[in-house]
């Protein structure tokens, strides 16, 4: 049995953050437990994009701050965040309204968020048709980061420092002694007992807290994305959504593919299932091509899935959850990737006791049993 | 094979650009599965679909750690089969060209 001061189950973007902060704040003596490879899981799976560009105040403070550690992050673990832009292309003076009206809360919180005419629009990305657009929000702190480049680069730290980073280690069973003061992690390795235990499992979050007779009310649903053949670097550089489009969006990665993908059909049931669909491949390509009609003609290479891993009322459920020392960090619902360095800033400090400046009580998880449901955070793919 | 013939790299993806040297490189830092290689040196991701560089890096995989062949799995095969315009996989007809 080895003693550690946290254990965090999930080496995800999420659970990698939260460790890295917990080191930074002084707590090193942490294990992070993987069942498959850093990324495996969702973070791999992602479209890449990084926004702050939300209708809500706490989700947009936390990715205005997850965008600043964004960049700190890149520099110091060796990644690039390409702060390319968010580019939402609007159809309707109805879409204008409501993105005007977000962006003057975005403005007010220092997210330099800017509506653009068609025109404007054109000159961040000449391929897209403008002859139906109206006007675009675009927010040039947005950008876009490699999820691969991310996760190892994360690796690699911790392997300099003294965080551990286990992978292909799978929890098998979680016991709890002293009325859930101590926890017991059986893995398919070592055993490990800690009074910290954080669950960042992703869209198996349900699934460990089963193991501590807890129902985490986080449900899987089946996104897919598509990556074309590369093509010459800064042909589509912003992240390019369409609403109108089925919720789509794309960007062209570092490496020059063109990635990307659209909403899942509300009629798709939850699933663990990872299979990539060949209506979604039509679905996408028949938006893909309206947006862009350059893109009919380049090929798809890959077409993969992952899950967004939805709560009840589609934000994230972040804090000490039910039993004390387990810590919840799920239901991300879609937008983990992109915010995992506020979340991981914001929950070591809470972890460590410590005061934050970031709205992680506004997600405590126990809103949801007491009914208070949160406003949807803004969605797309 | 040393990654390097006469001097010269061993090219192993032609679609990527990806050499011997490198794939031995990342076997070498822990990449030791056909999937982590294929996310960390970006075999297999090509316009070819591995066709070339899948059964070189397995045979390469397999002499650097000791195992057999048929121990290595490759990576999970994803739609689609091979590079298919998008204008296709919408729906269109080869005739709808202009």
């Amino acid at each position: 049995m080895i003693e550690k001061d946290v254990v965090i189950i999930g080496a995800g973007s999420t659970g990698l953050a939260i460790a890295y902060y917990l080191s930074k704040h002084g707590v090193r003596d942490v294990t992070v437990l993987e069942k498959g490879y850093v990324g495996s899981g969702s973070t791999g799976r992602c479209g890449t994009g990084i926004r702050a560009q939300f209708a809500d105040e706490p989700t947009i403070r936390m990715m205005k701050r997850s965008e600043e550690n964004w960049k700190k992050l890149g520099e110091e673990i060796g990644f690039d965040f390409r702060q390319t832009g968010y580019l939402y292309l609007l159809y309707t003076e109805e879409e204008i309204e409501q993105y005007r009206k977000m962006k003057e809360l975005q403005n007010s919180l220092g997210v330099p968020t800017e509506i653009l005419s068609p025109a404007e629009a054109e000159e961040l990305c000449n391929l897209i048709d403008t002859s139906e657009v109206k006007a675009a929000s675009y927010n040039p702190e947005d950008g876009k980061a490699h999820p691969f480049e991310v996760t190892t680069g994360f690796k690699k730290y911790f392997q300099e420092g003294e965080v551990e980073l286990k992978e292909q280690r799978e929890v098998t069973g979680i016991e709890l002694e002293n009325g859930g003061k101590c926890k017991i992690v059986k893995t398919t390795g070592e055993n490990y007992r800690t009074e910290v235990l954080v669950n960042a499992a992703g869209g198996w979050a349900r699934n460990v807290g089963e193991m501590m007779g807890l129902e985490i009310p986080v449900t899987p649903y089946r996104h897919q994305a598509i990556i074309t053949e590369p093509f010459k670097p800064g042909s589509i550089e912003p992240m390019i959504i369409s609403m109108k489009h089925e919720d789509a969006y794309l960007t062209q990665t570092e490496r020059g593919g063109i990635i990307g993908g659209a909403g899942t059909p509300e009629d798709e049931p939850p699933t663990y299932e990872m299979r990539e669909t060949l209506s979604f491949e039509e679905r996408a390509s028949k938006v893909f091509s309206t947006i862009i009609p350059g893109l009919r003609h380049a090929r798809i290479l890959r077409h993969w899935a992952g899950y967004y891993a939805m709560s009840p009322d589609g934000n994230p459920m972040l804090g000490e959850y039910k039993i004390p020392g387990h810590y919840l960090a799920a239901g991300f619902s879609g937008h983990g990737y992109m915010m995992a360095p506020s979340v991981g800033e914001g929950l070591a400090k809470v972890i460590k006791g410590g005061r934050t400046d970031l709205p992680i009580d506004y997600y405590d998880p126990d809103r949801i049993d007491r009914g208070e449901l949160r406003e949807e955070a803004v969605q797309m793919g | 094979m040393s990654g390097e013939e006469n001097g010269q790299e061993v090219i192993v993806c032609r679609c990527r650009d990806v050499t011997e040297r490198e794939v031995k490189e990342a076997i070498a830092e822990g990449y030791d599965t056909m999937e982590l290689l294929k996310r960390k040196t970006k075999i297999g991701t090509g316009t070819c679909g591995g066709r070339t560089c899948l059964p070189l890096v397995q045979r390469i995989l397999a002499r650097e750690t000791g195992r057999e062949i048929e121990e290595i799995r490759l990576p999970r095969e994803r739609s689609p089969i091979v590079p298919m315009p998008l204008r296709f996989a919408a729906g269109e007809k080869a005739g709808d060209l202009e």
